[in-house]
């Protein structure tokens, strides 16, 4: 075997670890977005559920933020969340209530719903619901 | 063809060497990462499965019904037994009924369900948690009323066995890495917050030797929608 064939076989050894490496790597960011994305469904699910037994909504926009664990037990992840209501439209007739679309749009690791992260994209997810609301 | 010299055969077994260190790094890497992927979509998936269950179980439930029993265990959160955190491992108890599809489970006049078994949650207060869903029924078939089991208390269905639990009737273990699950009833909205955090004990990091714990944590919060009256 001379030198360059050896050098080549080395060569191809490498390509096939590093891309090995990078599956693995991108393995682990999946799961990763995957959890996020679980809790990140769930808090919006409850946010909603919070917002909607409340029961007036209002166009005025409302954020918040609040820490869970979803992956290191050590260290919670911070996911922030913006609710918005529209009105859908009036009441059909007397005693009857108004409709509204209620969306939670909640996102983690940054304060930018609409940062990106590298290996995973944008972590980011919207829940909505419509609710009605009956006359006073 | 000549035999191999010393340099030739010193540098080949050099180069086998550094080949088979990377091929045990990559194999460690990926062994890792397999199992830390594995640990935290299970946890993740326990968790969501407990969450279903739970949700259709208040949700199909009374509000008056429901019971809440406060306790708190000391676990190991470091791993080696230095630091100590109290966690809940509450106990949460409420109506339900077997044979939904039954005309006669429901009132006549209401069209209420005749309740005719109580549900109940609790996380075992142990180092790995687990939660348990058992059922009660009284003895000979009797109805349960809409209110709260008087009996519910963590001596009477609470045990670390729960086969050993009074006038259980079946029971199974929802969850073993349960960390901590609280629970609390919101009376001004006659709705009820549900906390789980599971934790996968022991995990290696991919990319070091150091241990850590995967938690997942959810928290839902259910009205109870055969609540009557409603405020």
């Amino acid at each position: 075997m001379s030198l360059v064939e050896l050098l080549f076989a080395i060569a191809v050894l490498s390509v096939a670890l590093v891309s090995l490496l990078g599956v693995f790597t991108v393995m682990i960011n999946a799961t990763s977005k995957s959890t996020g994305l679980s809790a990140g469904v769930l808090f919006a699910e409850r946010r909603l559920e919070e917002a909607a037994a409340k029961g007036s909504p209002t166009p005025i926009p409302e954020f918040g933020s609040e820490g869970i664990y979803t992956h290191d037990s050590a260290s919670g992840t911070r996911f922030y969340y913006s609710l918005r209501s529209t009105h859908l439209c009036d009441s059909a007739g007397p005693g009857l209530g108004q409709a509204w679309l209620m969306e939670v749009e909640v996102y983690w690791w940054s304060e930018d719903p609409d940062q990106m992260r590298a290996g995973m994209g944008r972590t980011a997810t919207r829940v909505g619901r419509i609710i009605y609301v009956p006359a006073p | 063809m000549r035999a191999h010299s010393l340099p030739e055969l010193m540098f080949g077994i050099q180069l086998l060497l550094v080949i088979v260190v990377c091929l045990f790094i990559m194999f460690r890497f990926g062994s890792r990462s397999f199992q830390l992927a594995v640990t935290r979509q299970g946890i993740e998936g326990e968790a969501r499965r407990v969450a279903a269950l739970i949700e259709n179980d208040l949700l199909n439930s009374h509000y008056q019904s429901i019971n809440i029993i406060r306790r708190t265990f000391n676990v190991d959160i470091d791993n080696d037994g230095e630091k100590e955190l109290a966690v809940a491992r509450y106990g949460v108890c409420m109506v339900g009924l077997r044979g939904w599809d039954e005309p006669g489970n429901f009132d006549f006049v209401t069209g209420m369900p005749i309740w005719n078994e109580h549900i109940v949650y609790y996380a075992t207060d142990e180092e790995e948690g687990r939660l348990i869903r058992q059922i009660i029924r009284p003895p000979g078939g009797a109805k349960v009323s809409q209110y709260r089991l008087l009996t519910f208390s963590s001596a009477n269905n609470m045990n670390l066995n729960p086969a050993t639990n009074r006038n259980q009737q079946s029971y199974i273990t929802l969850s073993t890495h349960v960390l901590d699950f609280n629970a609390a009833t919101e009376n001004s909205n006659q709705a009820v917050r549900v906390a789980l955090k599971l934790r996968g004990k022991n995990v290696r990091r991919a990319t070091s030797d150091k241990r850590v714990d995967e938690t997942f944590q959810m928290e839902r919060r259910i009205t109870p929608e055969n609540t009557f009256p409603r405020l």
